[in-house]
């Protein structure tokens, strides 16, 4: 039986032993380069007074203190961060993208907020503002988060232009480049009679309707490719690989031999690197969200010809009729000097 | 009882009956040509020995037409056989006095070239074709004289 002496006595050894350990732990950190062992910070009654490795730190008891957060081995999107970004766009965010006929309301496209347009010919940047605060809103143990309530689209225009002449079509090209980048889009890819630009997806709708002035449109199509579903199973495995890696630091830090600690190290470089996988997908589907492609293929219109029948042409030669003369055929030299 | 007929009498049936049963003529051979018997196509053929055929065609004037209408016909036919015409046609006239036209052609056969000639003449019931032709290398010179002589020679019954 303690008294309440003891017991505090008892608490701020606790206390004392696992900031110890805590930095103990960030030296080990430290001194090996290591990013992502967590340290032990585990700390009971019978805790040695000296600092020890994180790894070699006892198992925690129930109910002890809870160690400090274990840092991230790199940034991720965490899902509660893209429902944010879905459902209450920042005042930079970009308007909604324009409706598919028959679909329903389109979220705004989940591309960088704020992001500056990229360069011509580069990719935009991937949103570090929002991957960062993913990872902090990351829930520990959350199998399912919530899913977007809006579908997460691609817009994939199509147009087909002519334009007046050969000299005309480089220049137009040029234009619609011109036009992209205005709007905050860039240039995916050029060749002699086409191009392909992305522009923001709240700006698709305006895009087109500039490109149709620059030339008479002949064919224009305009796709949207629903990827909601597979965005959201990418959130749901995301969340429960952040949770096995969790437990995984937890576990390491709670190893007590070095073959586990091993084992436990390979188990967490595969989760993570299946982790940094699914990031690198979801960002790819937020960036073909974010961004709309259009492709404009140009062609030059063909000049007229004037054809005026019976005017230059010649006329036909005469009809040539058969006359019912059985022999006349058989004139010739072919007859003639056939003498068998 | 036994009938006796004079002999002036019976060549004179004779020739009457060979008159009214077919077309008939004579015509000079030209020298160094032979006459080429049981000839099908036409009613008298000779060659020479290098090639220069002469010939005579007779046909019945059906339809019925002029020497202008034969003349036309012939020369249309010939044209569009790859016939190339070799100068103007000519009138001439038979030795029994019936008007003709002969009609000169030229055709490529196989990298050779080939004279063609054809004069036509009409009566009421026949059309005469004396057609003569050859290697152009071989219808010329005497042949060509020759062949031209004996054409005009012709008598048309």
């Amino acid at each position: 039986m303690e008294s309440p002496f003891q017991h505090s006595r008892s608490a701020a050894a606790r206390r004392f032993a696992a900031t110890l350990a805590h930095l103990a732990a960030l030296h080990v950190v430290t001194s090996c380069g290591a990013a992502s062992p967590a340290p032990g910070v585990m700390a009971g009654d019978n805790m040695p007074s000296t600092p020890m490795p994180a790894a070699m730190a006892a198992p925690s008891p129930p109910g002890a203190m809870a160690p400090p957060p274990p840092p991230m081995a790199a940034p991720s999107m965490a899902p509660s961060s893209v429902d944010a970004m879905y459902d209450a766009p920042s005042a930079g965010a970009p308007a909604p993208a324009p409706r598919a006929p028959g679909a329903p309301a389109p979220r705004p496209a989940p591309g960088p907020a704020k992001a500056p347009p990229p360069a011509p010919g580069k990719a935009p940047p991937p949103a570090k503002a929002a991957a960062a605060a993913a990872a902090d809103k990351a829930a520990p143990g959350s199998v399912r988060p919530a899913g977007p309530t809006a579908p997460l689209l691609i817009y994939v225009g199509d147009l087909a232009m002519v334009v007046a002449d050969e000299v005309v079509l480089p220049k137009t090209i040029d234009t619609i480049i011109d036009t992209a980048e205005s709007l905050g889009g860039y240039l995916a890819g050029r060749k002699d009679t086409s191009v392909q630009v992305r522009v923001p997806s709240s700006r698709f709708r305006e895009s087109l309707q500039l490109l149709e002035k620059l030339g008479e449109i002949t064919h224009r199509s305009v796709t949207a490719d629903d990827v909601s579903e597979q965005y959201s199973d990418l959130e749901v495995r995301l969340a429960n690989l952040k949770a096995t890696q969790k437990r995984l630091h937890e576990f390491l830090s709670r190893s007590g031999t070095i073959p586990d600690m091993l084992t436990v190290g390979r188990e967490l470089d595969r989760v993570s690197g299946e982790i940094e996988a699914i990031e690198g997908k979801m960002r790819f589907l937020r960036s073909r969200a974010a961004f709309s492609v259009v492709t404009v293929n140009l062609s030059v219109k063909p000049k007229a010809v004037a054809v005026v029948a019976g005017v230059d042409a010649p006329p036909p030669p005469p009809r040539e009729i058969a006359l019912p003369i059985d022999w006349l055929p058989r004139v010739g030299l072919d007859s003639l000097l056939n003498l068998r | 009882m036994k009938l006796r007929l004079p002999l002036s009498i019976l060549l004179f049936a004779a020739s009457a009956l060979a008159t009214a049963c077919g077309p008939s003529v004579s015509l000079q051979t030209p020298a160094g040509f032979a006459v080429l018997s049981q000839q099908k196509e036409y009613l008298y053929r000779a060659a020479s020995a290098d090639g220069v055929v002469l010939a005579i065609r007779v046909e019945d004037n059906k339809p019925v037409g002029n020497l202008d209408f034969w003349a036309e016909a012939l020369d249309r036919q010939l044209r569009q056989g790859s016939y190339r015409p070799d100068g103007k046609a000519e009138d001439v006239k038979s030795a029994s006095g019936l008007p003709g036209r002969r009609l000169k052609y030229t055709r490529e056969n196989q990298g050779r070239k080939y004279r063609y000639w054809v004069t036509v003449f009409v009566t009421e019931s026949r059309v005469f074709c004396v057609e003569a032709g050859g290697d152009e290398e071989r219808f010329k010179g005497k042949a060509l004289e020759s062949v031209q002589k004996a054409g005009d020679s012709a008598i048309f019954g």
